[in-house]
C-alpha cells in the first residue's frame, strides 16, 4: 500500500513537469530577447507602448520591448534595491545625478564607452550620467525647462504685457490682484509637492543672481556660502511671489496649481515645459514667459534641466539587446518621434528636430540668445545626509507659506551644509 | 501511569494542533522579525555593533526626527484614543440600547463601510472635502502644522470607527439579559444600568480596544503616507514612526534608503511598541478582569 502510493506520487509528480519542462523548451525555442525597460514615467504608458516600442519592433523582429514603469517617487529606492537584489530590468532610465551615480559607483551600469551615437550628444549633456573622469554611462534622452505659462485671454482682458524684468512682473502680478478677479500666479504649497518651490521657482529665478552655473561651482567648492547676498536675492525674488499666490496657500498641491490654470481661474503659472499637454491643450490661448530678469538689459538665462536618459543594467543577460536599442534611442528618428509623442521634452542630440506642438516650441525658443544654466545643488551637495534637495525644498516650502523671510530659510540652508559638507564645513 | 500517557498523548496533540498556526507565526512573525534585529547590527555588511543605534539616538538630525516622529505618535494616538472611543461605546450602546427601534443591522453595515474603504479612496475624499480650493472649509487645514496631524488622525478614527464600535457591540449583546432585567425590577434607571452594569461587564474588552488602538497608532503609516507622502509636511509636522522608518529604509525622492538604518529604526519602534503593552498590560489590564457571574 505505501510503496504504491509512493510511486503513485511520483507518476503524478512527473506528469506535471514533464509537460511544463516541454511547453518551457519549446517557448524558450519560440520567444525572442525581451528586453524590459524600467521608468518613472508612468504618464507616457502609453505613447511607449503604442507609438515607441512598435516601432523598434518591426524594424528588429527579434526582440520584444516591455515598458514597465514604477512610481516617480519609489522609483529611487526600489531601484537601487533591485539592483542590490539583481531583478532590476534591462534598460533603466536614469536621473540625472545623484541615484545615477551611485549606481555607477556600485558598478551597476554598463559602461557605454564606444557606443555608436553616443557622438551625437555634446560632453555637456553627457556630464549627469557621466562618472568622474566623464565615461559615460546612460544615453541622454530629455531635457525639460522651467518657466511661466500665462492666460493670454486674461492678458487682454486686463491689458497686460509679458512682462521682461523682476519689477516688470511684480507690477503685473499687482496689476492682476487689484482686479480681483483673478489669481496672479499659481505655484505649488503642499509639501508632498514641495519639489515644485525649488525646480521651478528658486531654480528659475536664482541664475540671475547667482550668476548662472558659476554660483552653482562656488557653492560646490564653498568659496561662498549660501548666506552670501546673491543667493538671498535669489530666496527673496521667489519670496516676492507670497503675495499673489491662490488663498490657503499651504494646502494648493501641484494639481490642484495645474486645475486652477486650466480652468482660467489663475493668470500666471510657474511651471515646467513637461506639462505642456496639460497647461496648453488644444484650443487653448495659452503662451510661454522665462524667468524675468533681474533690471533691464540683463541677458536672460533658461535653466535646461537634464530630465532622463537610458542606461543598461550591468547583471542583464541581454547586454548586446540592450546596447542595440540604446544605440537606436541615439538616432534623429528616435529624437524626432520622441519630442512630437511627449511634447515639452526635448532631445538632447545635435540634430535638427522640428516640433509641432506650437507650446513646445516656444518653450524651446526660449533657450535661444539665453545663457543656458542648470540647476545648482543637485551633483555634490546632493551626496550626503540631509541632503541638499531635501533640505532646500522643505525650506521653501515652509518659507513660502508661513512667515519665515528668505534670510532665515538660506541660514538654515546653510547651517544643514555646514553639518556634513565637506568644502563649507567651518574652519 | 495512566494519567501519565494521557498527559504526554494530550501534549502530543496539543503540538499537533497548534504546530501549523506555530509554523505560520515563526515564519512570518519571529523569523522577520529576528532577521531585521539582527540587519541593524550591520552597515553595508560589515558588522558594526551598536553604530546605528548611537547614529539614531545621537546625530542632531537624526535624533530630532526619531523624538519629533515619537511624539507624533502619542498625539496621534491619545486623539485617537480619547475620540474614537467613547464615541464608538455611544454608537454600540444606542444599537443595543433598545432604542432604536428599527433597521439596526442597517446602521451597524453603515457605520462599518469606511473601514472597508481604501485608505487611498478616504485620504483623497477627505482632502476634497476640506480643501479650500474645492471642499467645504475656507482654512488650510492639511497645510498649516499646528492643525495637519490632528486632521489626519480624525480621517483616520473616521475610517476605522467600526471596529472598536463592533467589538464593542457584540461584548454588549453578550451580557446577560436577566442581569439587565433583575437590576430593572430593582429599579435602576438606563443610565445607572450602563454606568453600573454594562461598562464593568465589558471593561476587558474596553481595555483591548485601547491597546490595539496604542499598537494600530504607532505602527500607523497608511494614511499619512497616502495624503503627504515618505516626508510627511508641512515642515515633518505629520511624520511619524511609521513613515520616518519608510523613508529611511527605503528612501524617499533623492534620499536613497539605507536597510541597516531602517532595521535599526524598524527595532527601536518594536521596543517603543512592546514596552507600552507590557506596561498596559502589567497595571492596567490586570485589574480589567470581567466581573465574575
Amino acid at each position: 500500500m505505501k510503496s504504491r502510493s509512493k510511486s503513485l506520487v511520483f507518476v503524478v509528480g512527473l506528469s506535471l513537469i514533464i509537460p511544463a519542462t516541454i511547453v518551457s523548451t519549446t517557448a524558450v525555442a519560440a520567444t525572442k530577447t525581451t528586453l524590459t525597460i524600467d521608468s518613472w514615467r508612468t504618464d507616457d504608458s502609453k505613447i511607449w507602448k503604442e507609438v515607441i516600442i512598435p516601432i523598434y519592433e518591426k524594424a528588429n523582429p527579434g526582440v520584444k520591448v516591455v515598458w514597465a514603469p514604477s512610481p516617480s517617487n519609489e522609483y529611487d529606492s526600489a531601484l537601487s534595491l533591485r539592483m542590490k537584489s539583481k531583478t532590476a530590468a534591462d534598460i533603466v532610465m536614469c536621473r540625472p545625478y545623484g541615484l545615477t551615480k551611485a549606481l555607477i559607483k556600485d558598478k551597476h551600469l554598463t559602461n557605454l564607452t564606444g557606443l555608436p551615437g553616443l557622438t551625437n550628444f555634446t560632453k555637456q549633456s553627457m556630464q549627469s550620467w557621466a562618472d568622474a573622469k566623464g565615461v559615460p554611462f546612460c544615453v541622454p534622452s530629455a531635457s525639460v525647462g522651467a518657466g511661466f505659462y500665462y492666460n493670454k485671454n486674461i492678458f487682454k482682458e486686463l491689458k497686460l504685457t509679458v512682462p521682461k524684468t523682476q519689477a516688470e512682473f511684480i507690477a503685473v502680478l499687482e496689476k492682476i490682484k487689484k482686479n480681483g478677479k483673478y489669481t496672479p500666479l499659481v505655484a505649488t504649497g503642499t509639501s508632498a509637492d514641495s519639489w515644485m518651490l525649488d525646480q521651478m521657482g528658486l531654480q528659475l529665478v536664482g541664475p540671475y543672481y547667482w550668476k548662472g552655473d558659476a554660483g552653482g561651482v562656488a557653492l560646490d567648492n564653498g568659496t561662498r556660502k549660501v548666506t552670501d547676498p546673491e543667493y538671498v536675492a535669489a530666496f527673496e525674488a521667489l519670496a516676492s511671489w507670497k503675495p499673489y499666490l491662490p488663498k490657503a496657500f499651504s494646502s494648493v498641491s501641484y494639481s490642484d496649481a495645474e486645475q486652477l490654470f486650466i480652468l482660467g481661474r489663475a493668470a500666471i503659472a510657474a511651471e515646467g515645459s513637461w506639462s505642456v499637454k496639460e497647461m496648453a491643450p488644444p484650443g487653448s490661448n495659452v503662451g510661454v514667459f522665462g524667468a524675468p530678469v533681474a533690471k533691464a538689459g540683463d541677458k536672460p538665462y533658461v535653466q535646461v534641466l537634464a530630465d532622463h536618459g537610458f542606461g543598461i543594467n550591468a547583471a542583464s543577460p541581454n547586454q548586446a539587446a540592450a546596447k542595440k536599442l540604446l544605440t537606436w534611442f541615439t538616432t534623429k528618428e528616435f529624437a524626432q518621434v520622441y519630442a512630437n509623442s511627449l511634447p515639452g521634452f526635448f532631445p538632447l542630440s545635435k540634430d535638427k528636430i522640428s516640433i509641432d506642438n506650437k507650446t513646445a516650441q516656444a518653450w524651446l525658443d526660449l533657450r535661444d540668445g539665453a545663457i543656458v544654466n542648470a540647476p545648482i545643488g543637485m551633483d555634490k551637495m546632493n551626496t550626503g545626509t540631509p541632503n541638499w534637495f531635501s533640505v532646500t525644498t522643505n525650506l521653501l516650502n515652509v518659507m513660502m507659506t508661513t512667515k519665515m523671510t528668505a534670510k532665515q530659510a538660506a541660514a538654515e540652508l546653510q547651517k544643514s551644509l555646514e553639518s556634513w559638507y565637506p568644502p563649507q564645513k567651518k574652519k | 501511569m495512566q494519567s501519565k500517557t494521557l498527559a504526554r498523548r494530550r501534549r502530543r496533540q496539543l503540538l499537533l494542533f497548534t504546530s501549523p498556526a506555530l509554523a505560520f507565526f515563526l515564519l512570518f512573525a519571529v523569523f522577520p522579525l529576528l532577521s531585521t534585529i539582527y540587519i541593524s547590527f550591520y552597515q553595508e555588511d560589515v558588522f558594526v555593533g551598536l553604530e546605528n543605534f548611537v547614529f539614531l539616538f545621537t546625530n542632531d538630525e537624526a535624533s530630532e526626527r526619531l523624538l519629533y516622529a515619537f511624539l507624533h505618535n502619542c498625539q496621534f494616538f491619545l486623539i485617537a484614543a480619547s475620540i474614537q472611543l467613547p464615541t464608538a461605546l455611544f454608537m454600540a450602546a444606542l444599537l443595543t440600547s433598545g432604542r432604536v427601534r428599527r433597521m439596526t443591522s442597517f446602521y451597524r453595515t453603515l457605520l462599518f463601510i469606511p473601514t472597508t474603504l481604501s485608505v487611498v479612496i478616504v485620504g483623497f475624499i477627505w482632502r476634497l472635502i476640506i480643501s479650500p480650493l474645492w471642499g467645504i472649509v475656507d482654512y488650510p487645514l492639511l497645510g498649516e502644522k499646528l492643525t495637519a496631524l490632528p486632521t489626519i488622525t480624525l480621517m483616520s478614527v473616521w475610517q476605522y470607527m467600526g471596529i472598536p464600535m463592533v467589538f464593542l457591540y457584540s461584548a454588549l449583546l453578550s451580557i446577560p439579559s436577566n442581569i439587565i432585567e433583575a437590576a430593572q425590577v430593582d429599579g435602576a434607571s438606563d443610565l445607572r444600568i450602563f454606568f453600573r452594569i454594562k461598562i464593568p461587564l465589558i471593561a476587558p474588552q474596553i481595555g483591548i480596544i485601547t491597546i490595539l488602538t496604542f499598537i494600530w497608532t504607532f505602527n500607523g503609516f497608511d494614511i499619512i503616507y497616502a495624503l503627504n507622502g515618505g516626508m510627511p509636511g508641512p515642515d515633518y509636522a505629520t511624520d511619524v514612526l511609521g513613515t520616518l522608518f519608510y523613508r529611511t529604509f527605503f528612501g524617499w525622492g533623492a534620499d536613497l534608503g539605507n536597510q541597516n538604518l531602517g532595521a535599526a529604526t524598524a527595532t527601536v519602534i518594536f521596543f517603543i511598541i512592546l514596552l507600552g503593552t507590557a506596561v498596559y498590560f502589567a497595571t492596567v489590564q490586570r485589574r480589567l478582569k470581567a466581573s465574575q457571574l
